[in-house]
């Protein structure tokens, strides 16, 4: 974009620990996404990393199991930030799931700038589970990028918590490709940090493929959320079904970026994206862009998005029966944010999103 | 036990002007007492349970109304819940994600905590919850879902009055419970409301049909035309109107 | 108005030749050199014997226009655009001295009654006037309008001055206005899209030609509809236009405008600029027909339509209603909007965009809600077949002191056939939580069940699939003045012709 962009000394650091070559030219010219890269509109990246101190951290990954081989990953999203992460990751940990295998990976950032790739497989037929959880501490910025392959029938359970991280900066970015007849069903749970994006790229080979994506968030003030997910529909008779809810405090914000992208060859495509937001007092802040692309005719594809503040009506009728206003916005706001995690199957990990998401919403009002 | 007078009432809608829509209702319904009021479409009668339980979209101008001697001016509808006035709504709203029991337990102890009684306790609720749920035939099933979620139009309104049996007002608005309802259903909660008559309870029953009437056999039957009581009566008012219409109140009230 | 019935009756014959418009009317006419620096802008400025300051404003405009990069977010593709091959201003010679009708040379005339648009108030008036008696329904079915005809790059005609005059409102070529109200045009023009706004907002700011000027006083109703007609003729040459268009305090203004452009292998450049002011009650209501020439089934020719139209609800209470039929051109961008400033003010957006062969469209509406209870509606359909591509494009944005805001925005789109696109991307923000924002996309294509339906009724293919598009796009449709209504129906199903089967 025209001019090269003044780099921050905490751009320049970044740079200086890549190796000469392609990738760290890119950074040089362009720096890191800001806000008038059309796909970091809402999500000033660079802003946000401004004025971070300038040296590295660590990022500790919990994993349940190990690994079984570290190899290099060439297969990354082409995108800056994947990029970034696989050319300063020693090593890619790659985990291949069995059969009714639950694998969890928590990962932390510590202060300063840290990095990490990592690849999932879920092998044809092999239907397993996998948990994340990130946050980062005050003062650190941790960059990760996932590669998930589901082979031809799998089918995965996605859960993804981001935990509230004041001060910490997180971009997790994750490519995911769903074979003919797979299925993921994913659910995130996330609460934002000084600057937390959450950006997933999916290609939807079709042919009986499934997918479900819900999330959930809630942003309490001085925290900022983005959720950015792009489908892309390559075979025929893919079916794809989202729905994100979240909710600003005073003060917070939310950003959902969705993409539909249905390519010539996948006709038959049913695919539905939903977004509501509630905003739960002045200063908060939502912003939303549901995107389809559509280059197939015979397809169904819809996306709904609205945003305000809890239903009036709901909240009369609720009243009528007795309950204060408090709590009856409480209760709708808490049915309003529990509906994609009441999607999860495992009662235990379901039940333990809700309670995640109700000791927040205690929290922010 | 409740006492309405003078009242007028105006509509301000998100679009368009303020509406006047009740314009001097008269109406005192003491306890253990059955009033019916009927009148033609649009005349205010939804309206008039609204403006009684405290809807904000709605604005009195002027009149009053007071409920077991107490002026309810500026009370919030919780408030007025609190103080035992329940209304069973013409259009019940449709709340996804909270279960109808949660709800109604939630309720329940609100307004036991604001009339400073004791909490119910669990076992205890859902007991009286089972009975009355037997008495009008709902289902488990239907108790699990969420408030009035993917319910049929009578449905909701048996929904309603299950509702009302569990918080036991003392004053019950009926806004068209009957519409909607099947024949059977009609008897099953014209029961439970008979069920809710007792010495110390007043209720205002909205209705456009005779049927039940025939049911509740109101003491007192009302004529609501242009936001006004235009004529009072006993039971018999009720069948003069199935057989004549409203044709001659209205041209009254022009 | 018998002269828009015959367009309607034409369009119905049409067959072979689906764009009627695009014959050239052969007129002597007059050019600036080709190219554009500022002794251009300096010519067009004194063609139009323009005051001190408009000269000033346009040469500012053109020195930052040269600074400024073309922008490429867009989602349409053409070969770089040669600002330097083209001519900036092109008017039948002696145009700007044409005192009545009667010195309009017959060719224009003639063209005019090929393209339906009725010049000669006499022929308007037939059957409209002179009968006192007339009943109302009568008078409702033949409506007048008045219409300002601009031919390239001046403007030819405008009709019912006088009478219009009576009502104190003012209707007139740009150009003109500037000669006998300076100060109004000085006060609005540039007040609501500045010079700055974008790449096309610029150049047209440099080397704007003709275009309409619209003043409605205070308190009054405009006795009948208002309409200008855009006919790009001579070949190489850009039609640059600039309306404005202002309703005073509790004023009301219906503006209609058509647009076509012979056939041609080369791409011309429309890059026009609307402006409109609501003030305090003021109501306008605008609707567009454009029927620019679209280019070959192979995307040979055509005209690329970068609009920019934006309106200025200043007043309270005010409205402004956009709907807009877009058929034509090879490439169009365009997103009439609104800034929703003054409290309780209401903008809406209707829009039915067909595209056909290998048109690009990328359009849609924004709404900037900045004053409380400020409402909008947003109700686009897009039609794409052929080889064609298209966007809708829109932001709603709802600012933290607009509490009371709505926004209501429905997009759906059909696609005809394999081989196109259909795009959604709308952008929405929200940072008050008093308001509400509804938003709902649906891509579909024709119902297999509907069109057989209609096809065992015995319609044709082409029939049936009018008739479903028709329905699809009728909110739209409601939305048009009635003579409109008709017209762009029967567009409708001229573009979409051979596109099934
Ligand atoms: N929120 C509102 N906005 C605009 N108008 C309203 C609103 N609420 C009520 N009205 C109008 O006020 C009048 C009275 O309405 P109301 O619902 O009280 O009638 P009703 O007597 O209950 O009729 P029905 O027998 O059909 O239920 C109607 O004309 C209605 O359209
Ligand atoms: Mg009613």
């Amino acid at each position: 974009m025209g001019v090269a962009p003044q780099l921050s000394a905490f751009e320049a650091a970044l740079a200086a620990s890549l190796p000469a070559g392609e990738l760290r030219a890119a950074l040089e010219t362009a720096g890191l996404p800001h806000r008038r890269i059309e796909a970091w509109k809402w999500s000033d990246l660079r802003a946000a990393l401004a004025k971070a101190p300038a040296r590295a951290g660590m990022l500790s990954v919990n994993a349940s199991r190990k690994a079984d081989e570290i190899t290099t990953l060439d297969r990354q999203p082409d995108l800056l930030m994947p990029r970034l992460a696989a050319g300063l990751s020693e090593g890619c940990p790659v985990y291949a799931l069995k059969d009714g295998e639950s694998l969890s990976l928590d990962f932390e950032g510590s202060e300063g700038a840290s990095h990490h790739i990592a690849a999932v497989n879920v092998p044809a037929g092999v239907s397993a589970t996998l948990h994340e959880r990130y946050r980062v501490v005050a003062g650190g910025f941790a960059n990760i990028a996932l590669r998930i392959v589901l082979g031809e029938g799998a089918t995965l359970t996605r859960i993804v918590e981001q935990d509230a991280s004041p001060n910490g900066v997180l971009v997790v970015t994750t490519g995911i490709d769903l074979s003919p007849r797979a299925k993921l069903h994913q659910t995130t749970l996330g609460f934002g940090a000084k600057l937390a994006r959450l950006e997933t790229h999916i290609t939807h080979a079709g042919e009986g493929a499934q997918l479900v994506l819900g999330g959930s968030y809630l942003v309490a003030s001085g925290l900022h959320l983005d959720q950015t997910g792009i489908v892309r529909h390559t075979g025929t008779n893919g079916a794809t079904r989202e729905l994100f809810k979240g909710a600003a405090a005073k003060g917070g914000r939310g950003v959902f970026q969705g993409k539909i992208h249905v390519e010539q060859a996948a006709q038959k495509t049913d695919a539905q994206m939903n977004h509501r937001g509630l905003l739960l007092g002045d200063g908060a802040e939502i912003y939303a862009k549901p995107e389809l692309e559509i280059y197939a005719d015979d397809v169904v594809c819809a996306h709904g998005n609205a945003l305000g503040a809890v239903d009036d009506e709901a909240l009369f009728y609720m009243r009528q029966r007795g309950l204060s206003e408090a709590r009856a916005r409480a209760v709708l706001t808490r049915s309003f944010l529990a509906e994609p995690l009441d999607a999860i199957e495992d009662e235990t990990v379901r039940e333990a999103l809700l309670a995640r998401l109700d000791a927040a919403l205690e929290a922010v009002s | 036990m409740l006492e309405i007078k003078n009242l007028h009432a105006r509509v301000n809608p998100e679009e368009g002007e303020a509406k006047a829509i009740l314009k001097g209702v008269d109406l005192t319904v003491p306890a253990g007492e059955v009033h019916a009021i009927m009148g033609p479409n649009g005349c205010g009668k939804s309206t008039l349970s609204y403006v009684l339980a405290g809807h904000e979209g709605y604005e009195v101008t002027d009149g009053s109304v007071s409920f077991l001697g107490e002026e309810m001016g500026e009370l919030e509808p919780e408030e007025r819940a609190a103080k035992g006035l329940f209304l069973s709504f013409q259009y019940p709203v449709e709340i996804p994600g909270v279960p109808t029991l949660t709800f109604l337990k939630e309720a329940a102890n609100a307004q036991l905590k604001a009339r400073g009684e004791g909490e119910i306790s669990a076992p205890e609720f859902m007991k009286f919850a089972r009975e009355n749920a037997a008495k009008l035939g709902i289902s488990s099933e239907m108790l699990k879902r969420p408030v009035n979620v993917g319910f049929s139009g009578g449905e909701k309104k048996r929904m309603e009055i299950f509702q009302a049996m569990m918080l036991s007002p003392k004053f019950l608005i009926l806004d068209e419970t009957d519409s909607g309802l099947d024949i059977d259903a009609l008897r099953v909660v014209a029961d439970g409301v008979n069920a809710l008559r007792s010495p110390e309870r007043g209720m205002l029953v909205i209705t456009h049909y005779q049927r039940l009437l025939e049911y509740l056999k109101p003491d007192v039957v009302h004529v609501m035309a242009d936001g006004r009581i235009v004529k009072t009566g006993g039971p018999e008012l009720a069948l003069e109107l199935e057989a004549e219409g409203y044709e001659k109140f209205t041209g009254a009230a022009a | 108005m018998p002269a828009v019935k015959e367009t309607i009756e034409d369009v119905r014959r049409l067959e072979a030749d689906k764009y009627k418009y695009g014959f050239t009317t052969e007129i002597e006419q007059e050019f600036a050199p080709k190219g554009l620096n500022e002794d251009i802008v300096r010519f067009i400025s004194e063609k139009k014997g323009e005051p001190q300051w408009m000269l000033d404003w346009r040469l500012d405009a053109y020195r930052r226009w040269v600074e400024m990069e073309e922008p490429t977010w867009a989602n349409v593709h053409h070969p770089k655009i040669d600002y330097q091959d083209a001519y900036y201003y092109a008017a039948p010679k002696n145009a700007a001295k044409y005192k009545s009708l009667d010195e309009v040379p017959a060719e224009l005339l003639e063209t005019y009654k090929k393209l339906g648009i009725p010049l000669r108030e006499a022929e308007v008036l037939l059957g409209v006037e002179g009968a006192e008696d007339r009943t109302a329904a009568e008078a409702r079915e033949a409506p007048k309008v008045a219409v300002d005809a601009v031919f390239d790059s001046v403007s030819v005609a405008t009709t019912f001055k006088k009478e219009l005059e009576k009502a104190g409102v003012i209707f007139m070529p740009i150009s003109e206005a500037l000669q006998e109200y300076p100060d109004l045009v000085r006060q609005y023009l540039g007040s609501v899209v500045p010079v700055t706004d974008n790449y096309f907002a610029t150049l047209n700011s440099a080397v704007f030609s003709d275009g309409s000027f619209v003043y409605v006083p205070p308190g009054v109703r405009c006795p009948m509809e208002l309409s200008t007609y855009f006919r790009m003729n001579a070949q190489g040459t850009g039609q640059f236009e600039r309306t404005l268009i202002i309703a005073d305090k509790g004023a009301y203004v219906s503006y209609l405008e058509g647009c076509t452009a012979p056939m041609r292998d080369e791409n011309q450049l429309h890059a026009a600029v609307v402006e409109l002011v609501a003030l305090d009650d003021a109501e306008i209501k605008y609707s567009t027909v454009q029927n620019w020439w679209p280019g070959d089934a192979e995307g040979k020719g055509g005209v690329y339509n970068f609009v920019t139209k934006r309106a200025d609800c200043r007043g309270r209470n005010s409205k402004v209603s956009w709907t807009q039929v877009e058929t034509g051109s090879a490439i169009t961008w365009k997103y009439p909007s609104c800034v929703l400033r003054g409290d309780n003010s209401q903008g809406e957006f209707y829009s039915i965009a067909v595209t056909n062969g290998r048109q690009q469209a990328d359009t849609g509406t924004k709404m900037i809600h900045l004053g409380r209870n400020t409402k909008s509606r947003i109700i686009a359909k897009g039609i794409s077949a052929g080889r064609s591509d298209q966007t809708y494009r829109g932001l709603v944005s709802v600012h933290a002191k607009a509490e009371g805001a709505r926004n209501f925005t429905q997009c759906d789109s059909l696609l005809i056939g394999d081989q196109c696109g259909a795009h959604t991307v709308p952008y929405i923000e929200a940072k008050t939580p008093k308001a509400t924002l509804e938003h709902e996309a649906t891509t579909s294509k024709l119902s297999d069940d509907q069109l057989f339906y209609a096809r065992s009724r015995g319609l044709d293919e082409e029939t049936a699939v009018a008739l479903l598009v028709n329905g699809f796009c009728r909110e739209v449709l409601q939305e048009l003045p009635m003579e409109f209504a008709v017209e762009a129906q029967a567009l409708l199903k001229v573009s979409l012709e051979g596109s099934v089967g």
